[in-house]
């Protein structure tokens, strides 16, 4: 197992796809914050007043982990912020769910009548975490990973 | 995680909330840093008056409008007549009487705007069917983003939202200055 979490090729793999999900994530909500902020809205989470600063600034800290997975710049940094906002968007459906509220996750497409299942959005998160976790451990270098 | 670690994890929240602000001037579609969102039920649904068509555009709830209100390109219409909406509108929506005369409002706005534009009309609320009307024309003459608020006017008070006087400062509160 060991031997597999330090290989860099798998290590390269995953940071590609990982910064592909995140910079294509980041791009829909930065180019329509206002779209973003109301899929945020729906979650019911977030107080008001602090919607619309995480609906600004969010994506871009998405947007900057993507090119840090991508360059290998804070490459370990931005893995580990990977990982957090994943927990974080986890802990949110989590309560919509148990919530029942019936939105759309608001993770790719901002359209409200996009409505997917909150609870495959729940495993494709945590099918995330598993696989960004030997970002955070790999002992691996090259590729201009810099951990 | 070393210490190291986690100052590179701050320095990238701190650099990525820096590039939002610099979004929030830059990009039109970008909303203020507060926004309104009262708090409404998640079964929040839409009212629907008895004149309703199947072919209606659609119906959205004082939730949907308030989202619809948090984005800046949205323009919100007001169906009623001028002493009404003196006397006091959705804060920025702009004025078209659809029962008057004299059509040169409706065809000046028309003609000047873009047929894609996301706009929400609304009338008074409950016994008022203007919204409907004034929707249903704009939809027939090609705009392809119609919505009605039939919660109207009384439901925007009821939930103490954003309003204002025709004498009060509005900066989009005629149809002249090309609304929102």
């Amino acid at each position: 197992m060991r031997k597999l979490i330090d290989n860099p090729q798998l290590i390269l793999v995953l940071r590609i796809v990982f910064a592909g999900i995140f910079l294509f994530a980041a791009f829909g909500k930065i180019v329509d914050p206002a779209a973003f902020a109301n899929s945020i809205n729906n979650y019911h989470i977030v107080p008001g007043s602090l919607v619309n600063i995480f609906a600004l600034t969010l994506p871009w800290v998405e947007a900057l982990v993507g090119i840090g997975l991508l360059t290998g710049i804070w490459g370990k940094a931005s893995a580990w912020l990977t990982q957090l906002m994943l927990v974080m968007f986890t802990i949110a459906l989590l309560i919509a769910i148990s919530n029942g509220v019936n939105i759309n996750c608001g993770c790719f497409t901002q359209n409200p009548e996009v409505k997917g299942s909150l609870t495959m959005d729940v495993l494709r998160d945590i099918t995330m975490m598993i696989l960004v976790t030997p970002l955070l451990i790999s002992k691996a270098r090259g590729f201009c990973w810099k951990p | 995680m070393s210490s190291n670690t986690i100052v590179r994890m701050l320095a990238i929240i701190l650099l990525g909330s820096g590039l939002g602000v610099v979004n929030k001037f830059a990009n039109p579609n970008a909303p203020d840093f507060v926004g309104i969102y009262p708090v409404f039920s998640a079964t929040d649904t839409a009212k629907v008056p008895e004149a309703a068509d199947e072919g209606d555009p659609p119906y959205i709830s004082i939730g949907e409008a308030v989202g619809f209100y948090n984005s800046p390109s949205v323009l919100f219409i007001d169906a009623r007549d001028e002493w009404d909406y003196n006397e006091g509108h959705i804060k920025g929506a702009v004025n078209l009487p659809f029962e008057t005369e004299d059509e040169t409002i409706l065809l000046n706005f028309m003609a000047a705007t873009a047929k894609d534009k996301e706009m929400v009309v609304y009338c008074n609320g409950a016994d008022c069917d203007l919204s409907l009307y004034l929707a249903r024309t704009l939809a027939a003459e090609g705009f392809t983003s119609v919505n009605i608020f039939f919660g109207g006017w009384s439901d925007w008070q009821l939930q103490e939202l954003p309003t204002a006087r025709s004498t009060e400062t509005d900066n989009n509160n005629s149809v002249e200055d090309g609304g929102n």
